[in-house]
């Protein structure tokens, strides 16, 4: 469960990266955060991780306080950045083993883990390079790996299909919903209104920082009659927003 | 022709310092810089000529000269050359587009021929061009200049032949070259082996020679052997040198031979140059055979964080160039100067400001390698990942401590035991300064960090910003020399005797440690938390320190506060001093922190105050010997029957070369006294009388005391011991 208690932050006047926003993600569903560029999105996924604190309000995950309790917060959730550039000197498995250590993954799991997942998303013959060498898909799925070795109950994910191939997005697509059945929580952003409509149980739309609708696509379209598509319904909140 | 110029011009403006575009503006300043660094060496070099060119020419030596300098100029070509080549030729940014398009392979690299030769012609200026004009201007013809243009032109083209053939082939042939990395970092070594390789036999063949006197030192014993494999600069020499006719023919010789050069490079090109570009973008095929790749054993998070850095500190060039080697340069540096400058002298027994100025020399090249100093900027973008990881801050920054840490020690052990074999201190000194090195090599790397985690430069697109670029360094080099020189400084004005000198360093060092320490881990974390990864987001110190001291504290306060730095520098300074963070609520670091700061300075008072105001002189007559006691190691002992003679005197002559305490009257320790040389003076007052005992060995004993009856009870106590009468 992810929580959001009239959190606000700015980064200057005029500049409001999020404005009172309250919102609450449930186990047991995929949460989609949408919303333009510049919007606040990835403002509010930091704040979540613990990249940056909020001036004020909560947020929790799982019931831990993010700012109060950062190291447990951390440990409840698995993140995956937008961009996947990241250590890019180590091998794929030295990037595995470290995100293993950090997050205490017992020796058994992790080699189980780490082996299916590669396979899964193909890249278990890569892991003995470094990473500089991959591609852009390449070092997504090691950062989905990474993010989803010690089993979180949360996924953060940031625009996650970004250069994925179409065989790992539909991997990882199944995976979230499995997550999701088993109880658990997925939260992701994404720029893509397709794979929201298809994935997600309840959305939230966010824009200059503020939330303009959370709730299930049921609920949006009803209340924007007449509109069938989500693209059209999202265009016509942002551009009036 | 026309392809050939126009695709010269694009790489020259696409990415070479003589590019004109945006960034080339950089370049530029970058390349006008390099041009005024270089004057003041073309200018010595030009003296050094000018002023030893009548006996060079009256040796018949000027083709030696020439010789010498266009066989350094040729070799520098070559060894800085390849690797800029194999850089160009292969791994440069528009290698990849250029592959697309349709050129032959030999006008592709016939423009980064142009490309590279550019640059060689600033080595040619640097080294060719000073001696060129000195003895044109000195003794030369019409005809000596015609040769001198045509050879400055010419001469770099044969170099940079064999460098572009030798990189093709090796490019083509070995698998070893096929590594971006590989190439920078062995094109950064080779650099620093050869100002290594030209200054070091520079220093000990007696030191500061102009390079032309060295050159033709080197030059007339190397140059047959160098003109087999250049033997162009024979020719070029002598086109020069001979005034005849035959000068022509030396000249159209060594065109034609630089024209021959060009022509195989081109015929190398067009056969070779594919197979060795042609997969270069793809990634290590090494792991890629179907082999299992083991997962990694298990460690702590602490242990993941050290291997995490370790890694990426010696698989990036510019770091390992940069950081590793310099762990290891500044000791042997450091000891080849020893070697020259103190290769002939005994050192005396270093007393406490000796130990101290070691201790700040180990502590300033221990901390050269600059890892601490620049732990976080290297991490650039990467420095987000900090806070998403469940580990706790004072673990990731513990985790950045301990490579620079480990890597200091390293350096202390390998300039301590050359430095102890060269310098031949005794065991106590080189076991004092070792341990007081360790204490402030570990204050420095902790001080380095703590400048890094308050100035952190994270927007950088080329790590060599991150290292070489980054104030930090200079800054933490700076506190460090002010930390580890202010005891050295007291020590001197105070003139401590080595126990009193060496229990103060001890104290000084331990404290600087802990308050090093104290801070780290008070302020670190807060200043952890607010680096942001994102440009843009992240603010200033005062920003980022509020962001963080919100992310630790219980609730965060309402808006960015604003302020004046000053300000709140000096109220966390406050905070930490009583013990306050910004909620009011008591913190046991503070408190610490402002407790060890005070016992430290009380102990290093207490020193001082003790030695200046308490320590009395106390002499012991036994049957055999005389033991006398002042301060910590002002002992000293004497046997009954070495005196020589005893006698009163009025005044003390004039003392000098100290070590002992002085201060105002008070003498306490060795002197040299004027008329009797070097001996023991325990002078507790400016008015006689003194007792002077000279000892059968040649040395002696003053004694003083503030109550003049007790000086003269000593003397008759002493008298009848005297061999002789005054």
């Amino acid at each position: 469960m992810i929580e959001f208690f009239d959190v606000c932050k700015a980064f200057g006047p005029g500049k409001t990266a999020a404005d009172h926003i309250t919102l609450t993600v449930n186990d047991g569903e995929i949460f989609g955060f949408l919303g333009p560029n510049g919007a606040g999105k990835t403002t509010a996924i930091n704040m979540m991780t613990g990249i940056l604190a909020p001036d004020s309000g909560r947020i929790a995950v799982n019931g831990v306080d993010i700012v109060r309790n950062p190291v447990e917060a951390k440990r409840q959730f698995g993140y995956v950045p937008d961009s996947p550039d990241r250590l890019l000197r180590l091998t794929g498995m030295e990037y595995l083993t470290f995100m293993a250590d950090v997050y205490d993954v017992p020796t058994g799991p992790r080699s189980f883990r780490i082996d299916a997942l590669s396979r899964e998303f193909g890249i278990h013959d890569a892991l003995g390079d470094e990473m500089q060498s991959y591609s852009h898909g390449m070092r997504q799925k090691a950062m989905i790996i990474g993010a989803l070795l010690h089993d979180p109950a949360v996924w953060i994910l940031d625009e996650p299909m970004t250069g994925l191939d179409p065989k790992s997005s539909y991997t990882l697509k199944q995976r979230m919903r499995q997550h999701a059945r088993a109880g658990k929580t997925v939260f992701f952003s994404t720029h893509v209104l397709e794979v929201a409509q298809n994935l997600c149980d309840r959305v939230a739309i966010l824009d200059h920082g503020r939330i303009l609708f959370c709730g299930g696509l049921e609920e949006l379209r009803n209340e924007h009659k007449g509109d069938s598509s989500l693209e059209k319904i999202f265009l016509e909140m942002t551009d009036h927003a | 022709m026309h392809k050939l110029l126009s695709l010269t011009r694009v790489l020259l403006k696409n990415g070479s310092i003589l590019s004109t575009t945006t960034t080339g503006k950089r370049g530029k300043v970058a390349l006008l810089v390099f041009l005024v660094a270089c004057v003041p060496l073309a200018l010595m070099q030009s003296l050094g000529l000018w002023n030893t060119y009548g006996t060079i020419a009256s040796g018949g030596m000027v083709g030696s000269v020439i010789t010498a300098e266009l066989t350094a100029a040729c070799l520098a070509m070559v060894l800085i050359g390849i690797l800029y080549v194999i850089s160009t030729f292969y791994f440069a940014d528009d290698v990849v587009l250029l592959l697309t398009l349709p050129l032959r392979p030999r006008r592709v690299l016939a423009a980064k021929f142009i490309v590279v030769l550019l640059f060689q012609y600033l080595l040619d200026a640097l080294i060719v061009l000073p001696m060129l004009v000195v003895i044109g201007i000195r003794n030369a013809g019409w005809w000596y200049w015609l040769n001198a243009v045509i050879v400055f032109v010419a001469l770099p083209i044969l170099p940079t032949v064999v460098c572009s053939v030798v990189s093709i082939l090796l490019m083509a042939f070995s698998r070893f070259f096929r590594n971006k990395d590989r190439a920078k970092f062995l094109g950064g070594l080779v650099a620093i082996l050869l100002a290594l390789g030209i200054s070091i036999p520079l220093q000990l063949s007696g030191g500061g020679p102009s390079m032309s006197s060295a050159m033709i030192h080197v030059g007339g014993s190397l140059g047959a052997t160098i003109g087999v494999a250049f033997p162009s600069v024979l020719l070029a020499s002598r086109s020069m040198v001979d005034g005849t006719g035959l000068s022509l023919l030396w000249q159209a010789a060594f065109l034609l031979l630089s024209a021959l050069g060009i022509v195989l490079f081109l015929v190398v090109s067009d056969r070779l140059y594919l197979r060795g570009v042609v997969g270069l973008t793809q990634s290590a095929e090494t792991q890629r055979d179907g082999g299992r790749v083991l997962v990694g054993k298990r460690h702590s998070a602490l242990a993941a964080l050290v291997i995490r850095d370790w890694r990426i500190l010696y698989r990036t060039p510019t770091y390992s160039l940069n950081c590793l080697l310099g762990a290891f340069l500044g000791p042997v540096m450091i000891t080849v100067l020893l070697a020259v400058t103190m290769r002939s002298v005994t050192i005396p027994d270093m007393g406490p400001l000796g130990v101290s100025v070691a201790v700040m020399a180990v502590v300033s090249v221990g901390t050269l390698n600059v890892v601490s100093s620049t732990a976080m900027s290297r991490d650039g973008r990467d420095a987000v990942m900090a806070h998403l990881l469940p580990v706790r801050p004072e673990t990731q920054i513990l985790a950045k401590l301990i490579p620079g840490t480990a890597l200091s020690l390293a350096s202390l052990l390998l300039m301590v035991v050359p430095a102890s074999v060269i310098l031949r201190p005794g065991l106590q000194t080189v076991a004092v300064v070792c341990v007081l090195g360790v204490v402030g090599v570990l204050s420095a790397n902790m001080i380095g960090l703590l400048v890094d985690l308050a100035f952190p430069k994270l927007d950088w697109q080329d790590e060599t910003v991150a290292v070489k670029q980054n104030i930090n360094v200079f800054i933490s080099l700076l506190l460090s020399l002010a930390v580890f020189g202010l005891p050295a400084a007291i020590i001197m004005l105070t003139h401590m005797r080595m126990a009193g000198g060496v229990i103060f360093l001890g104290v000084y060092d331990l404290g600087m440690l802990l308050l090093s320490a104290l801070l780290l881990f008070r302020w670190g974390p807060a200043l952890f938390f607010g680096i942001v990864g994102e440009p843009g987001n992240r603010g200033s110190v005062k920003a980022r320190a509020k962001d963080g001291a919100a992310g630790m504290s219980s609730g965060a306060s309402a808006g960015p506060r604003r302020g004046d730095w000053a300000i709140r520098g000096a109220r966390r300074l406050v905070r930490l001093k009583f013990g306050r963070d910004g909620e009011g609520h008591s913190s046991r670091a503070g408190v610490a922190a402002a407790v060890v700061t005070a016992v430290a300075l009380l102990a290093c008072g207490g020193v001082l105050v003790w030695e200046f105001f308490f320590v009395r002189t106390t002499v012991d007559v036994g049957p055999t010997q005389v033991s006398v006691s002042a301060g910590i190691g002002e002992a000293s002992r004497f046997d009954l029957s070495q005196v020589r003679s005893v006698y009163i005197g009025s005044s003390l002559p004039a003392t000098s070369d100290r070590t002992g305490f002085e201060s105002g009257s008070q003498l306490r320790g060795t002197f040299t006294v004027r008329g009797l040389g070097r001996g023991h003076v325990y002078a507790q007052s400016s008015k006689g009388p003194f007792l002077f005992i000279i000892l059968k060995g040649g040395g002696f004993t003053v004694f003083n005391f503030e109550d003049g009856s007790r000086t003269l009870g000593l003397y008759h106590a002493l008298l009848p011991y005297a061999s002789e009468r005054r």
